[in-house]
């Protein structure tokens, strides 16, 4: 039961029961808005009856050449509503969008390393682990990114994995 | 960055670079000796002069910084001679900006522009100066002066947008939008439209003025092809004709986007709304939803609304529905496992029919049993349904219990699909209020069941991460729940104990469960048990905007405590919050018009007015005054400077005028609360259950429909006003007393 729409700043007074679980982060007022500013068309919400909030995604498109791609950073479900693959309809909008209307090359994520559940879903989506950012979460933990190619990269260059991990200041893009 | 670098007052680039990576790595003492050297070599560069500002502010001394911004600022003014660039003017705003004198910056432009009349980017940086300060006429007319100067399409929607703000936020008149219209016509007759957002704005404007017709002719021409998604187009055009009351074309319309997306909720209440010329409650046209998001509104379940479908005759009406009926059935075949609309749209359609009196009482509770042997063993069945339990007779509520508990008995499915429908069996009791009226030993006994149930199903969360949410999760916060009706009706506090027992026991097996931590900090709330309350909301890690949304939770508790150290903390980081985006929110705004996202424009201003009237900001920066005089009380002189710099009271009593109550909002979260504390002033269990009773029954029934809301925020805001008036009155009381 899922009418998917833009995320508006109003949501964000409704997402309470989404963000007080302890791996969503709840980021600061710019960083949102900057995000609905910029990539409107890569933040949208999934409401149910009652105007439920069922959980959001919040993406962007950026890069140049062979690297214009879509970027996923972060996507959360309300415990009330998982194991409904709600997560995968809000990842296959942010991929149409960026296939179809971007025309970008590949949609990336970064996931923690130790979280096995989300490589696991993602890895089911179709994403591949391109390469390990050391220490890339505070300095601490090594991240994932995992990378899923899109039609107009025909040779699915983009998702070759890199043999060595990187360290977050080699990364191209924050 | 380079933008920063440019020959700015004649001087040289590598000058400039070393100041502004010392004052990125945040080294402001190099930064400041850098440009103390490069004043020297240009002492009367506005452009150096306000590199030191921008040094000395950062470094924590306005005064200085605005003494030499101030200089900076006649030497534009008064050397003719000298050549005023972009790169002057914006770090002069920065600077300004930052020292709250946004009136500083704003003339600095406006010189600038007379200066130089023709300069783009100067125009463009008075514009933003007018986005900073919601001076909306302003904006309007730079706006257009740039798009007759320049002839570019995002210059007019700049202007339109500023139009449209004047009639959202300022009040003013409609004929404005006749005037936007007019210019958005005048522009397409000759260059057309070219992007998406441009078009939502162009329709948002014929529709604030009731243009429907008109809006859907522009949608359905060659323009609707902007719109990236169809079916969002779609919902925009289904929209436009339910308003123009042309129900028919507007219920095939929905029907398409169902066809597409069967599991649109929203849309199928939608289709069927117009399917049945219900009438439908849109949100008004000037209401901040709609214009940032074309999108809909969930009808209202509102009896009088929904039964005007009476005006269809019975034939004419019966079959509607069945169109309905066959489209839902089409929908069902094509769904997989996990597209609930349909179902629900069944017990939907069923709800209708009894609303017109159609005698199919039977058709409803098989919906709803239809749904449980489909989706029970989802979190989310009993919310899903609970709307329609108000439309159940008591009978029918039984039967349903009784048809639900032998489907558990009966069932073959997975132990975890068990596990799930016997959660929803114990929620929709929940729901039902039933947990107020049975006998406390069946009560008892439920309790002993869930937590039985918890325990036997620990196994089937075994190779689940520690961090994610476990089956049966819920079992606990029921349980304790519960365990506080129980103590409501007996008064013995072992129940509230045992609550608080159940839910430290789940917090030991999944240390981050919110559900848990909530109903635990209010509970030891109650008990007066403070400083653990405390600690179980700062594992919570509220911050950002969830400051507004729930604080609530231990606010008002630590206000009445006497660990004024840790309020304090409480009250500085939620009103830093507030304080920190009112200021930067217009800076978004520009962000917004500079990537011509002209919807999100308005958005971003209609919220923060919403925030800067928030109810909670209003109370808290009253609390952080009283406070103040609490932790100050010993010291005579500094009660009296608190007072200074409360203009002796008056700011208090200002804030709370009557003007600005009207305009209060309230943003608050309310729905986590635990049932017996609806709002932060209301607590059942203090009271007797015979009293508290009689109070939640009516509660509940409000609580389950859309009203519910308003209730709450009507009752809470009166007595929050009242608490404020008396707060304000006091302390000026107090403060004559004193002198």
């Amino acid at each position: 039961m899922t009418t998917i729409r833009r995320f508006c700043c109003n949501d964000l007074l409704r997402f309470a029961s989404v963000n007080l679980d302890h791996l969503t982060e709840t980021f600061n007022m710019s960083f949102y808005m900057t995000y609905l500013a910029r990539w409107p068309d890569y933040f949208h919400v999934a409401e149910g009856p009652g105007n439920n909030i069922m959980g959001y995604i919040m993406g962007k498109v950026e890069g140049q050449g062979e690297s214009w791609h879509g970027h996923v950073t972060a996507v959360t479900v309300a415990s009330e509503y998982r194991r409904q693959q709600l997560a995968k309809k809000l990842m296959r909008l942010l991929e149409d969008i960026s296939d179809k209307m971007e025309k970008a090359y590949f949609v990336d994520l970064f996931v923690r390393a130790s979280n096995m559940p989300a490589i696991k879903m993602y890895e089911k989506l179709g994403y591949v682990i391109y390469r390990r950012v050391l220490r890339y979460y505070s300095g601490e933990e090594d991240g994932l990114d995992m990378r899923k190619a899109l039609s107009r990269d025909v040779d699915k260059k983009s998702i070759i994995p890199l043999k060595r991990p990187i360290t977050p200041d080699e990364l191209e893009y924050d | 960055m380079s933008a920063r670098f440019g020959l700015a007052g004649g001087i040289p680039e590598r000058r400039v670079r070393p100041i502004w990576d010392a004052v990125d790595s945040r080294q402001y003492k190099a930064a400041l000796k850098l440009a103390t050297g490069l004043l020297a070599k240009y002492p009367s560069s506005p452009y150096a002069l306000a590199l030191k500002a921008l040094i000395l502010e950062r470094m924590g001394k306005p005064e200085e910084a605005l003494s030499i911004c101030l200089e900076a600022k006649d030497l534009l003014f008064s050397d003719n001679a000298l050549h005023i660039d972009d790169l002057t003017l914006s770090t002069l705003q920065i600077v300004f900006h930052r020292l709250d004198r946004l009136d500083l910056a704003t003339s600095c432009y406006e010189h600038a522009c007379v200066k130089y009349p023709n300069d783009k980017e100067i125009m463009i940086g008075l514009f933003n100066c007018y986005v900073r300060e919601y001076s909306f006429v302003k904006q309007q007319q730079i706006a257009i002066k740039l798009y007759k100067l320049f002839g570019e399409e995002r210059f007019l929607l700049w202007a339109i947008c500023s139009i449209q703000l004047q009639v959202l936020c300022s009040g003013s008149g409609q004929k404005l939008l006749q005037l936007a219209e007019a210019l958005i016509k005048k522009h397409m007759a000759s260059h057309s439209l070219h992007e998406q957002e441009a078009l939502v704005i162009y329709l948002s404007i014929l529709e604030q003025q009731e243009k429907y017709d008109a809006a859907v002719d522009v949608l359905s021409g060659e323009l609707g092809s902007l719109i990236g998604i169809e079916e969002d187009k779609l919902r925009i055009q289904g929209r436009l004709l339910a308003r123009a009351f042309n129900y028919t074309a507007a219920a095939e319309i929905f029907q398409k986007v169902l066809e597409s997306c069967p599991d649109d909720w929203e849309t199928f209440l939608h289709y069927l709304g117009c399917l049945l010329e219900d009438d439908i409650d849109w949100p008004k046209a000037n209401s901040n939803r709609e214009i940032c998001t074309p999108q809909l509104c969930i009808p209202c379940f509102d009896d009088n609304k929904a039964s005007k479908a009476a005006h269809l005759s019975e034939d004419v009406f019966e079959s509607r529905i069945s169109n309905a009926c066959t489209l839902v059935q089409k929908l069902q075949m094509d769904c997989s496992d996990f597209v609930r609309c349909p179902y629900l749209g069944n017990i939907e359609i069923e709800r209708r029919r009894r609303l017109c009196g159609a005698n199919h009482d039977d058709k409803f509770v098989e919906a709803l049993l239809t749904y449980f042997h489909g989706f029970g063993h989802f979190s989310c069945f009993a919310s899903d349904v609970k709307v329609f339990l108000d439309f159940l007779t008591q009978d029918e509520k039984d039967k349903l219990l009784d048809e639900f508990m032998r489907t558990l008995d009966s069932s073959s499915v997975s132990p975890i699909k068990a596990l799930g429908q016997a959660m929803s069996v114990f929620r929709f009791q929940e729901c039902l209020g039933v947990i107020f009226t049975l006998p406390l030993r069946v009560l008892k006994d439920n309790v002993k069941r869930m937590l039985e149930m918890y325990c036997k199903n620990l196994a089937l969360s075994r190779d689940l991460d520690p961090q994610e949410g476990m089956h049966g999760e819920d079992l606990l916060s029921m349980a304790s729940n519960i365990l506080a009706v129980l103590f409501w009706r007996t008064r013995k506090l072992e129940y509230l104990l045992e609550a608080i027992m159940v839910l430290e026991y789940g917090l030991t097996i999944r240390r981050y469960t919110w559900q848990y931590k909530i109903p635990l900090l209010h509970l030891y709330s109650h008990l007066g048990a403070i400083p653990l309350a405390y600690e179980w909301y700062c594992t919570l890690e509220v911050k950002n905007i969830l400051l507004e949304t729930i604080s609530h939770h231990i606010l008002p508790q630590m206000l009445n405590s006497p660990f004024w150290a840790e309020t304090g903390d409480l009250l500085k980081e939620y009103l830093k919050f507030m304080d920190d985006h009112l200021k930067e929110s217009a800076d978004l705004t520009c962000v917004a018009y500079r990537h011509r996202n002209y919807s999100k424009v308005i958005e971003f201003v209609q919220f923060k007015q919403r925030l800067e009237h928030s109810n909670q900001l209003l109370m808290r920066r009253l609390d952080a005054s009283i406070l103040q005089l609490k932790q100050k009380a010993h010291s005579l002189e500094e009660v009296e400077r608190i007072f200074e710099n409360l203009n002796n009271g008056s700011k208090l009593l200002d804030m709370s005028a009557e003007d600005k109550l009207k305009s209060l909002t309230f943003n608050e979260d309310f729905y986590s609360r635990p049932w017996w504390s609806p709002t932060p002033s209301v607590n059942h269990l203090s009271e007797k259950f015979e009293e508290g009773f009689t109070c939640l029954n009516e509660n509940l029934v409000c609580f389950n429909s859309r009203e519910h809301l308003f209730f709450v925020e009507d009752v809470y805001m009166k007595k929050q006003l009242y608490i404020c008036n008396c707060n304000a009155k006091h302390l000026c009381n107090y403060y004559a007393s004193k002198s």
